[in-house]
């Protein structure tokens, strides 16, 4: 070994970035669920990949121990056992160490034995998996087993995951050319072999066995490859391609069931003779067809089907198919099934090549790019307008042609930002299954009603709020709502209600989950953060100041969880990340009644409504989405304190007046109050009028970053370019709230 | 020739674009420089050193605009018909480089100076600050200051902004 300290991984940060997500999903695991279980599996694969010749041995056993552990709980009916979920989190304490000690240059921690890579194969659970697939195989390609859609509860989630396999599918096809040209192109390999296990991932979750052990048994014989144990030869590839041919039947018969065509009739595509030949293979074995005329198999799993389809599709039209369906579920294979592929011959007129069509993958740099263009063409095009020497010209046939540019600027830009935006029904779909899964583990009875799923918002907001959602109706479900017959004792129905809404409101999207539980305990919550530290002792606290100390990041470390019967799971998180998105979140709670978080998000990133006001000559924008009101003040109701501050009534309370020019030591023209007007601005529980000297108006404009030279200040939070080609700065509000006013003085503008 | 010269940049052969700051004449390295254009509106950006003028939109991105003038400590001037901005990149260690400006009362020329007509820094004594200075050369008997640009906008994106805006607490 070198002289130099040996890395860990071949990228440590990001090995630090996957342990820190498996530490994240690990807090919320339960036994015999699958919550977090894919996202634990996709960074152990992560890991497993970052490992490089040089790795310490102990890392390496420890890293692949724990991918057995997911391998097998993916085949095990896609739950986590309370044994893999302490063995994990053990596990996660020992790579940590192991991390530290590489980092410092010290010696790796010696592994577990148990996790010793020799015995990888002594996993309990891997042996169970083993087992339980042995009888399979000895039936001697027994009865073809059948999948059935449960459209009616995963409709979204199938939807999803055939629009992945789709993609996954075709990365394999084009990875096996490559690999024809080039066997030894171990970058290949490991993306086939990693597009099966994303399969083999999502089909389990989905409950999808065929589908799932097919992809499994492939994945395995990849494997081997990957380490080398294995030569790739013609059959290999062969045999590959009918299993992508076969997965591809599944893929189309699922489409057409997601458009109604023989709807929940289960779907039969032969693969028990595929997954005998990569078995086979696996071992060493051939895997050459076995027996050429029994199997009309590889290429004709595709082809075969065409031939029946045409008959057997008909017979599945919507009627006969929901009678058929349930025999069908009980007795697998007999006579119900209908032979799979159908999508193709029977949606003949229709889609054409599966669930792909109309649909194009892209670049989100490039989409960024592109709608980043689109704001500058419509502010060229404004500019073009508004130049006076243009607007001099005295020409009908201009003005026409300048209508027209609008009019096709302004469409342009509303389909830019369109690309960006999609529904949120996918996000709230996936909660009401955790509402579901929560509701069985808590022993509790939980609704969730869904309000607002068509709410359009920005691609990247949607991706990030899906986990504070989580956590925030975990929250809910295990601390705010109550048990059974302690709701019968409060005189509430035994079926706990959660309320989730999207909307749109105040220029920005409102998300509001609403329990009907018991409250937030503001007396435990304060205790507890005076216990902390978080809190002076005997400090004076409203309600709503004690709620937001949920928020603070003490509040979530895990004894708290179970001393504390009030809330602060993570919290802390959900605030970071709405934060980040440039949303505010918000709670209310009534004891016995329930609680509501409000979280309130801008509609895009890349674009804010402003209203942009003027002081002297200077335009500043003020984000829509932070401000309450504006009024122009009526002499003699603004009253200053001490001769120094100002505070002015709005809607009775008293509100601290910030003179905005005096702020920024810029010249102003509204010397008195009653000559500007006041913009209510808050954020969080901070409130302040804000005096300017005129409204401009309001404006969606793109954000520019300011760049190197003013990245150390808060005053501003950015500039946005205005429609005369002049530069308008975003003031950050929250900085606008935190500031003691400064004297009234004022300079008046000349 | 003065020994106690603390920057260990000097200048070095090679094009240099030269401009005024009132009477004296000024010279950067042509290769940080990527365009000037005329002067153009400035918002100004409050609570900000004096020399730094505010942002611009230079087709579509906003950059920082520098008043050398007000950099070096030099008499208040009137902006005059010939006032043009110097855009120039510069390199943050690091990070990716960035674009800013430069208000100059008048571009001159672009010349090719020799290592013949390049001379350090002479010493001034602890009165002037040379720090950003890499040396002087004589050109047709004119004296222009070479100016260390990169020194220059590199400080205002580090030192001297970040420690500036104290906001009230």
């Amino acid at each position: 070994m070198t002289m130099s300290v040996i890395s860990s991984f071949s990228n440590v940060a990001s090995a630090v970035e996957h342990l820190g997500l498996i530490a994240e999903e690990l807090a919320f695991v339960a036994p015999n669920e699958d919550t977090g279980l894919l996202s634990i599996n996709r960074s152990v694969m992560e890991l497993s990949d970052l490992i490089h010749p040089e790795t310490p041995e102990p890392i390496k056993a420890a890293v692949l121990a724990a991918k057995g552990w997911m391998d097998s709980s993916l085949d095990n009916g896609c739950k986590l056992s309370a044994a893999t979920i302490e063995s994990l989190g053990k596990w996660h304490g020992w790579m940590d160490a192991a991390m530290e000690a590489t980092r410092l240059g010290e010696k790796c921690p010696d592994v577990l034995p148990e996790w010793s890579s020799k015995d990888a194969g002594a996993i309990p659970g891997k042996i169970a998996t083993k087992v339980a697939q042995e009888p399979e195989a000895a039936k001697d390609l027994g009865e073809e087993p059948a999948i059935t859609l449960n459209l009616d509860s995963d409709r979204d989630l199938i939807n999803e995951f055939n629009g992945e396999s789709a993609e996954l599918l075709a990365n394999i096809e084009q990875g096996i050319l490559v690999f024809e040209e080039n066997p030894d192109d171990s970058g290949t390999i490991d993306s086939i072999f990693r597009a099966f296990h994303t399969f083999k991932g999502g089909a389990a979750f989905l409950h999808l066995g065929a589908i799932r052990d097919l992809a499994h048994d492939l994945e395995s014989m990849l494997d081997a490859i990957r380490k080398k144990e294995l030569r790739i030869n013609s059959d290999i590839t062969d045999l590959i391609l009918a299993g992508t041919d076969a997965l591809k039947s599944f893929s189309r018969e699922i489409t057409a069931q997601l458009r109604g065509v023989g709807a929940g009739t289960p779907i039969l595509v032969p693969t028990l003779e595929l997954r005998e030949r990569a078995k086979s293979a696996t071992k060493g074995g051939s895997a050459a067809p076995l027996g050429k005329a029994k199997a009309p198999a590889a290429a004709p799993v595709a082809a075969a089907p065409k031939a029946e389809a045409a008959p057997a599709a008909k017979p599945a039209a919507p009627a006969a198919a929901p009678a058929a369906a349930k025999p069908a579920s009980a007795t697998p294979p007999a006579k119900a099934p209908v032979k799979a592929a159908a999508a193709a011959a029977a949606g003949a007129g229709g889609g054409g090549e599966g669930g792909a069509t109309g649909f194009v993958k892209l670049d989100t740099g490039k989409l960024d790019s592109m709608v980043d263009l689109v704001g500058e063409l419509v502010i060229a095009q404004s500019m073009v307008v508004q130049n006076p020497d243009v607007q001099k010209i005295n020409s009908l046939q201009l003005a026409r042609c300048l209508r027209q540019l609008s009019r096709i600027t302004t469409e342009l830009q509303r389909n830019a930002m369109s690309l960006r935006m999609v529904p949120i029904r996918g996000v709230f779909h996936k909660m009401s299954r955790l509402v579901r899964d929560l509701g069985s583990s808590t022993q509790k009875q939980l609704t969730l009603i869904l309000d607002g799923e068509d709410t359009e918002l920005d691609r990247n907001i949607v991706e990030k709020l899906g986990d504070c959602l989580i956590h925030m109706i975990r929250n809910s479900c295990d601390h705010g709502i109550e048990n059974p017959t302690d709701r019968a004792a409060a005189g509430k129905p035994p079926v706990g209600v959660i309320h989730l809404s999207a909307a749109h409101q105040r220029g920005g999207i409102v998300i509001r989950v609403q329990d009907d539980g018991k409250g937030l305990n503001t007396e435990k919550i304060l205790a507890k953060a005076t216990e902390r530290g978080l809190v002076k002792p005997g400090a004076v606290l409203s309600d709503s100041e004690i709620h937001s100390l949920v928020f603070l990041p003490g509040f979530s470390t895990a004894d708290i969880i179970t001393d504390l019967s009030g809330r602060g799971v993570g919290m802390d998180v959900v605030q970071r990340n709405i934060d980040s998105l440039r949303g505010k979140v918000e709670i209310t709670s009534t004891p016995g009644k329930g609680t509501t978080f409000t979280i309130v998000l801008p509609l895009t990133l890349a674009i804010i409504e402003g209203l942009i006001v003027g002081i002297g000559t200077d335009r500043y924008i003020i984000p829509t989405l932070a401000i309450r009101e504006s009024f122009r003040p009526r002499a003699g109701t603004i009253y200053t304190v001490q001769q120094r501050q100002e505070v002015v009534n709005v809607r009775g309370k008293q509100t601290p007046i910030l003179r905005l020019g005096n702020h920024l030591g810029r010249p102003v023209r509204a010397v008195n109050p009653e000559e500007g007007i006041i913009i209510v601005v808050e954020s969080g529980d901070a409130a302040r009028g804000i005096l300017v000297d005129e409204l401009i108006g309001k404006q969606e404009v793109v954000i520019k970053s300011l760049g190197k030279t003013f990245e150390h200040q808060n005053l501003l939070a950015g500039s946005a370019v205005l429609g005369d080609g002049w530069v308008g700065l975003i003031l950050d509000v929250d900085t606008l709230v935190r500031l003691t006013p400064p004297p009234i003085k004022t300079v008046a503008a000349a | 020739m003065a020994q106690t010269i603390e920057h260990t940049a000097t200048a070095t052969a090679g094009r240099y674009l030269t401009f005024r700051l009132g009477t004296e004449s000024y010279g950067v390295q042509l290769a940080s420089v990527r365009e000037i254009i005329r002067l153009c509106p400035i918002t100004p950006v409050p609570r900000m050193p004096s020399h730094i003028k505010g942002v611009i939109n230079l087709r579509g991105t906003v950059m920082a605009v520098l008043d050398l003038r007000a950099k070096f400590r030099l008499d208040h001037a009137e902006m005059g018909e010939r006032t043009c901005i110097i855009i120039v990149q510069v390199n943050i260690p690091g990070s990716n480089s960035t674009m800013m400006g430069a208000m100059v009362d008048a571009v001159e020329e672009v010349v090719q100076l020799t290592q013949a007509e390049l001379e350090a820094t002479p010493d001034f004594g602890s009165g002037t600050d040379t720090q950003y200075i890499l040396g002087v050369a004589t050109i047709r008997g004119g004296v222009k200051t070479l100016l260390d640009i990169q020194k220059i906008f590199l400080e205002e994106g580090t030192i001297a902004i970040s420690s500036n805006p104290k906001l009230d607490k």
